[in-house]
């Protein structure tokens, strides 16, 4: 057998391997994805056969003022919660790099709500949330404070959905922590011989050593947000104060049947990710230290 | 041996490909089971060669499906015609069913609630069954309650057959009552006596400074339209105007709103959320509660409750859960199947409570042995003015907006009845003029 027919056949039995996941791919995923780029120009209800209809989902979308609402919300939310989390994470990440006996048993208990499912922590921050009841503010109420309708109040919804989103932050941790673990101690010994203080360090060293890390769990951690449903469709929330951008999609496919208009939504929303996704990609040369490259 | 390898991989792959194909054509919803017994060689069911194969899709627990596949077994014997096949859907039925009729695999003959019949009328999806009722001999739609055969049509025509009518009624705690040394509430009851009770039955039994015990509760329950329609308003008419905003549907929020956010008669809406509207009825700490005539709310140990109708306003009405058994528009033999349907919806009609025919208002009891006196004689005369949701084909959307933008506000209390009925009104309008 020729070499060339060697490693025809063992390539074969590769894809072979990999075809389940393949077919499943094509069938479950990049199927579904490229027919509702058709059916968001059509009206199809689901039942019915599809009409085509041009543009007119999208020009409808321009004008529907909760589409508008829901990109008001989901924004906000993703614009407090991704820097947070990721402040929260670098700052979990380097806490949990120090030497201190039992470390295993910290970053196990800091990454678990990371690998919670969604609903669970969804009711469990319902009862947080409370108002009379609720961990925070019974909390509140020992020192005084008459706390707000969390998740009842129109100005609160969004504040709350927040706080829990830090909930999160294990994902963004673990990556930080994978990198500070793996950053060169020569560059530290020679700081230290130089006399430079711990904050010096961190932003002279650490932070642009972890600038790769910082850009992907920025990436993640925006298209993380702004995908926001589980939690929003088990909380939900003072009417459209906590209509978030995937709650009115499915609303619209599965409840008002409009799956036309909601594979348009989609559509828009792809589009929105993939041009903050380039800007951010974009504006990284300005930010992101990469080894062995000149700024 | 490597030739070997290459055909158990082969193997795998082209089982794996079946299986998916399989999932694939079994619409992949792990919630959905066949209950028939002896339905596994699907369509060829040797002994009965000529019956056609019904499909009945329905919901509901493990012990209901268990006396439905009862009613199903005894349904099929009487029949030389068809066979049904009970599929029950356990989770998320609007959606399961969604699915199944988009795949063009819809069930013969489906339980659907009122809420959606005009969706799936307007979609065409639907069997309009108005000429097999008019031929039919033994049928006569003037024995249902008007009302439930209105919610069962569209445009009128008939698209299902109700087997299932569950007016809201009102249930008190009788030692609650005597306790506080006040009368029952009976059909003489108004809003005004109804408010003034509940807020006397609210109270600090143990002097701790917070209330323990209360004299209502609702939290959605039951919906907005209760307190609108009985002071003679509506949200969306039969013929699709918006009237949330008319003097008469503000009256009727208002009252709501007193309830919700004056009278101190209620628990905090938190707690209800977080030990349950019914459930704090059944834990005796709620003096009156509106439930639906169905509730196992007068059959809790210990506890002593009786049943009368809701209060009445500037007319006596009551909000009726209802539901409906159609047939799919694409079933292949529509005579056997509306056949199916009838004999289907008959027999339910004495198994379940109330039963929308009303030559069976008497036999409640029979049906429900465990339902009170009391309970039995207010939900058979709830149904005399109890009613449906007007059913648009945009249904779900106009709930949606009434849930956003006046029942959740309502309940939050952060607007007036005035500011939110005009908001919805708003926003209804803005729907309902997109058409």
């Amino acid at each position: 057998m020729s070499d060339r027919k060697k490693v025809l056949k063992k390539n074969l039995e590769g894809y072979l391997f990999i075809s389940p996941w393949i077919l499943g791919m094509l069938l479950f995923t990049v199927g579904p994805v490229f027919a509702s780029f058709y059916i968001s120009f059509t009206d199809w209800n689901t039942f019915q056969s599809p009409n085509f209809v041009g543009f007119d989902n999208f020009v409808e979308l321009s004008q529907d003022s909760k589409f508008w609402q829901s990109l008001k919300v989901t924004f906000t939310y993703a614009l407090f919660s991704v820097p947070l989390n990721l402040v929260g994470g670098l700052l979990a990440a380097m806490l949990l790099n120090q030497k201190v006996r039992g470390m295993k048993i910290f970053r196990t208990i800091f990454y678990l709500p990371a690998v919670v499912s969604g609903v669970a922590t969804a009711l469990l921050w319902r009862w947080i949330f409370n108002t009379d009841v609720g961990l925070i503010n019974s909390t509140l109420a020992k020192i005084g404070i008459d706390g707000p309708n969390w998740l009842g109040d129109p100005n609160f919804v969004l504040p709350s959905y927040i706080i829990m989103s830090l909930w999160g932050f294990g994902n963004a941790m673990l990556i930080f922590l994978a990198a500070l673990q793996d950053l060169p101690k020569q560059l530290y010994e020679s700081a230290d011989i130089d006399g430079a203080s711990i904050l010096r360090k961190f932003w002279h060293i650490t932070l642009p050593q972890l600038s790769p890390i910082v850009l992907f769990n920025l990436i993640m951690g925006i298209i993380a947000a702004m995908k926001i449903f589980t939690e929003a469709y088990i909380i939900g929330g003072a009417g459209d104060a906590g209509l978030f951008y995937m709650l009115y999609l499915w609303q619209n496919a599965f409840q008002f049947m409009r799956m036309g208009y909601a594979s348009a939504m989609a559509w828009v929303f792809f589009i929105i990710i993939l041009a903050i996704t380039l800007l951010i990609i974009k504006s990284s040369p300005l930010w992101v230290y990469y080894e062995g490259k000149k700024k | 041996m490597k030739a070997g390898k290459l055909v158990s991989s082969l193997g795998m792959v082209s089982l794996l490909a079946v299986m998916v194909a399989c999932n694939d054509e079994s619409s992949g919803n792990n919630a959905e089971n066949n209950n028939g017994g002896n339905n596994n060689g699907g369509n060829n069911d040797e002994g009965s060669a000529e019956k056609a194969n019904i499909d009945f899709a329905a919901w509901g627990g493990p012990e209901e499906i268990n006396e439905l596949q009862e009613l199903v077994d005894g349904v099929n014997e009487k029949s030389d015609e068809y066979e049904i096949n009970l599929i029950t859907i356990a989770d998320d039925y609007p959606t399961a069913l969604q699915t199944r009729v988009a795949g063009n695999n819809a069930p013969d003959i489906f339980y659907l609630s009122q809420e959606w019949v005009s969706t799936y009328a307007n979609s065409d999806v639907l069997l309009d069954l108005t000429e097999y009722v008019e031929n039919d001999e033994d049928l006569e739609l003037e024995h249902y309650y008007e009302d439930t055969i209105r919610v069962s049509s569209y445009d009128d025509k008939l698209y299902g057959l109700p087997w299932i009518s569950n007016p809201v009624i009102l249930y008190y705690n009788v030692d609650i009552f005597d306790e506080a040394g006040i009368d029952y509430p009976d059909e003489s009851w108004d809003w005004d006596q109804f408010r003034d009770v509940a807020k006397e039955l609210t109270k600090d039994l143990n002097d701790d400074g917070r209330t323990d015990q209360w004299g209502f509760t609702t939290h959605g329950w039951p919906p907005t339209h209760q307190w609108i329609w009985s002071m003679g308003g509506d949200v969306v008419s039969q013929d699709g105007e918006v009237l949330v905003d008319s003097p008469e549907s503000i009256e009727g929020l208002e009252i709501l709103n007193s309830i919700l956010n004056e009278d101190e008669s209620i628990p905090a809406s938190n707690t209800i959320e977080q030990q349950g509207l019914a459930e704090m009825f059944k834990a005796g700490r709620i003096g009156m509660f509106m439930g639906g005539a169905a509730d196992d709310l007068d059959r809790v140990e210990g506890m002593n409750v009786e049943a009368t109708v809701v209060p009445k306003g500037e007319e006596r009405v009551t909000f009726n859960w209802l539901a409906s058994m159609v047939a799919s528009a694409d079933t292949e033999d529509p005579d056997v199947t509306y056949q199916a349907l009838k004999d289907m919806t008959e027999a339910i009609h004495t198994w379940k409570i109330v039963p929308p025919d009303s030559r069976l208002a008497d036999t409640v009891l029979d049906i429900e042995p465990r339902k009170t006196e009391s309970a039995a004689q207010a939900m058979t005369e709830s149904m005399e003015f109890a009613r449906g949701f007007s059913g648009h084909p945009q249904q779900q959307q106009i709930d949606t907006i009434v849930w956003d933008h006046l029942t959740s506000p309502l309940i939050e209390g952060t607007g007036s009845p005035q500011e939110l009925a005009e908001d919805t009104a708003e926003q209804l309008r803005n729907l309902l003029e997109q058409e």
